[in-house]
């Protein structure tokens, strides 16, 4: 087979076991892109929680979300929001009850319910609310308030507080915190520019490959040629 | 391959790095901006960050313009990054582009070291595939790719000094004094553009005096030509610091308000027992990524980990390994070999040992407790460095191994040699000598600040071309196979890609 054909065909399986193990190995990356405006990174999360979630517990944060749109070409208005809340059971202890999360952003209300045996130990919780855009959020000031309808104090569930209080504070059956909710704004949708970027790592990937191949096999058939050079006795 | 860099570094300078993630990349735009719109050459202490470059990185509208560091650096990269900045203009680009406009330098720049390390490789003997394979290997490093694809000074040096080396490598392989004058112009145009690289241009441009041949009257005019012409930059730079501040070396570490009032009282031995400052330097070489683009004003980085961080990791012991045993083998060969060599000659205190060792066994004996000795201490050192995380012992032992080899080129460079054994005993010993000073640095600015600082494995880029330098020979002499190298290469480039796309590219979009 001629060498040009042979390493354009061995790039191109390089090309696609690439896309194909990448695209194995971070399922989760590729599919969805994830961007949180959280009110503080991870590391800087305090060791304080609002205390157990007991029926009639009542917790209010206010945030907006310091993010220019301009500068971020691959969101739109219409992106469904939905906020993540780092929140804990007790080192996993079997807690049952629920409270009611009602999110106000300008007119637009929605609300929603947390199951506290759906919670995990401090990984943040997924909320949805259907009828909140991207568009609604941006608008300004929002309001998440947390009502307990049901939870005892040894069932129940908590939500971590961080010392980064950029966002405002949180307040706690009417009582201000010096800390505020760990909260991210996740809009999730189509990753298509991760998806671009792993095609574009896979090619330059590829190429290289294709390239060190390419000057291997060439070496190796000038090596042949030679040595059946000297066996013609042409080289002597 | 060069192509193919070129085009990873665009991708992720347009399309994947945001802006302001470089470090220090808001004042060296800034810095660029201040030549493309004509204002010259900026004044450390009056430069500032404009107000609207302020508020975009901190998306504060009307955030105060802050004072500009960098204006502390010599201005040749700035004038190539002040180019596409005023095509830009010219054409009438949106700020967003503008912005991102000076990173192509970098990209470029990045392209360029590639390309020159595998002339490096070729110069050497490695042969086409060999040198294919290592210079791949460099290309692959996270951390160089990263800088390429933004607005810094740190590529286009290791450009420089990788083109210094080149020539440097060629001298002493060739003795063509067009290729110690290449040396100079480019050990010129790297001082130019950061003085860190003094601390390179001073031991090179020694060795290349060393080097020189014929009647002393030439060689000594050849000396004061090479020193000029190296010298030439940095020393306007040097005078004008001396015009506006009486002071050559005035930097913006002068102007800086240290943390404490009275320094720390603690022995550098200290310092690598209570800080990760040795593996700093280490991770951070391999892949430190982010600055202040993802955490909107906020110091917030990303250094690389898991898997890639310790295959990385694996192929800096490799390096090690291969200088150690390089500078082994050469010791033994020089052991059998018999008679003085010319380079012997030329150089009275080589003669000396070499006639002396010759004669007096226990000279040779002391040359290898020196060598030993030295590698004990470089060891002893570097482990005393805390034992976090799992894999820092891979760069420990990595950097143990190095100066170990920097160790050993001492005694090696006074016996007989050949060029390019003499080349691999240059390249170990002057790479240590610039990793001490820089230690030396962090370990001074620990003492004022009472924090690690500073531990960015770009300070290496400068002597990174001489470790390549180093394992080039020894892969040539232990006559490793292309097969493994192209392996290892494919291996590199799967974990670069592995790095961006499961670390970096989540970091930038997870972290908004």
């Amino acid at each position: 087979m001629n060498l040009n054909i042979k390493t354009a065909i061995l790039t191109g399986v390089v090309f696609a076991l690439a896309v194909l193990l990448l695209s194995l190995r971070y399922p989760t990356q590729l599919r969805h892109l994830h961007l949180q405006t959280a009110a503080s990174p991870p590391e800087l999360i305090g060791i304080r929680e609002t205390g157990p979630w007991v029926t009639g517990t009542r917790i209010t944060q206010e945030f907006s979300i310091p993010l220019d749109l301009s500068t971020r070409p691959v969101l739109r208005d219409t992106d469904p929001a939905r906020i993540e809340m780092l929140l804990a059971n007790y080192e996993d202890r079997p807690n049952h009850g629920r409270s009611k999360v009602v999110l106000e952003c300008g007119a637009q209300t929605d609300e929603t319910w947390i199951d506290y045996a759906s919670v995990q130990d401090n990984i943040p919780h997924l909320l949805s609310f259907e009828k909140i855009k991207l568009a609604d959020v941006m608008a300004g000031t929002n309001r998440l308030t947390i009502i307990a309808e049901e939870g005892a104090p040894d069932s129940s569930i908590t939500a971590w507080l961080t010392t980064d209080v950029a966002l405002g504070k949180a307040s706690v059956n009417g009582k201000i915190q010096e800390g505020s909710l760990v909260l991210s704004l996740m809009l999730e949708r189509e990753a298509r520019s991760q998806v671009v970027s792993l095609y574009v790592f896979a090619f330059i990937f590829a190429g290289l490959t294709g390239v060190l191949l390419h000057a291997w096999f060439r070496s190796a058939e000038l090596d042949r040629t030679q040595k059946q050079g000297y066996k013609r006795g042409r080289f002597r | 391959m060069v192509l193919l860099f070129f085009i990873k570094a665009m991708w992720l300078a347009f399309f994947v790095t945001p802006l302001w993630d470089i470090t220090d990349e808001t004042g060296h735009y800034a810095y660029a901006l201040d030549l493309a719109e004509g204002r010259g050459i900026p004044l450390l202490g009056e430069a500032v960050v404009d107000s609207n470059l302020v508020a975009h990185v901190t998306r504060e509208p009307g955030a105060p313009a802050v004072v500009n560091g960098i204006a502390q650096h010599p201005p040749v990269y700035y004038f190539f990054a002040a180019i596409p900045i005023k095509i830009g203009q010219w054409a009438g680009a949106e700020q967003e582009l503008l912005y991102r406009l000076p990173r192509i330098v970098a990209a470029i720049s990045g392209a360029g070291v590639v390309w020159v390390l595998y002339q490096i490789a070729m110069l050497l003997g490695l042969g086409t595939v060999r040198s294919l394979a290592v210079a791949t290997m460099a290309g692959c490093i996270p951390g160089v790719t990263h800088l390429a694809s933004g607005t810094s000074h740190d590529v286009t040096l290791f450009l420089f000094c990788a083109l210094a080396i080149h020539g440097w490598a060629r001298f002493i392989l060739t003795r063509r004094f067009s290729a110690a004058v290449a040396c100079a112009f480019w050990l010129a145009l790297a001082g130019g553009t950061k003085l860190t690289a003094l601390v390179l241009l001073a031991p090179l441009l020694a060795t290349l005096v060393v080097e020189l041949e014929g009647p002393w009257r030439i060689r000594v005019k050849q000396s004061v030509l090479l020193g000029m012409l190296a010298g030439s930059l940095p020393s306007l730079w040097l005078l004008r610091n001396w015009i506006y501040f009486r002071h050559p070396f005035y930097s913006s570490l002068d102007q800086y308000r240290w943390l404490l009032d009275v320094p720390l009282n603690q022995s550098m031995q200290d310092y690598i027992r209570q800080t990760p400052a040795l593996d700093h330097f280490a991770t951070n070489f391999i892949g430190v990524f982010g600055w202040l683009g993802t955490g909107c004003g906020r110091f917030y980085v990303w250094m690389i980990r898991d898997t890639p961080l310790i295959v990385f990791s694996c192929l800096l012991l490799l390096m090690g390994l291969l200088l150690v045993g390089y500078m082994v083998l050469v010791m033994r060969r020089s052991a059998l070999r018999k008679g003085t060599n010319e380079w012997n000659r030329l150089v009275p205190l080589s003669m000396i040992f070499s006639s002396l060792s010759a004669k007096y066994r226990f000279i040779r004996v002391l040359s290898w407790l020196f060598g030993i000795g030295l590698s004990l201490w470089a060891f002893v050192f570097v482990l005393q460095s805390p034992s976090h995380p799992e894999s820092v012992w891979l760069r420990l032992v990595a950097i143990a191994l190095m100066w170990t080899a920097g160790a050993l080129a001492v005694p090696v460079l006074l016996r007989n040699n050949t060029a390019s054994e003499r080349l691999v005993a240059y390249a170990c010993l002057i790479f240590t000598f610039f990793t001490l000073i820089v230690l030396r640095e962090v370990y001074g600015m620990y003492l004022l600040d009472g924090r690690m600082r500073a531990t960015w494995g770009r300070y290496l880029y400068p002597v990174a071309p001489l470790l390549f330098v180093g394992v080039c020979v020894a892969v040539r002499d232990f006559k490793i196979r292309a097969g493994i190298l192209l392996l290892l290469a494919v291996l590199l480039a799967y974990f670069e890609l592995d790095t961006f796309l499961g670390q970096v590219i989540p970091f930038y979009t997870n972290a908004l």
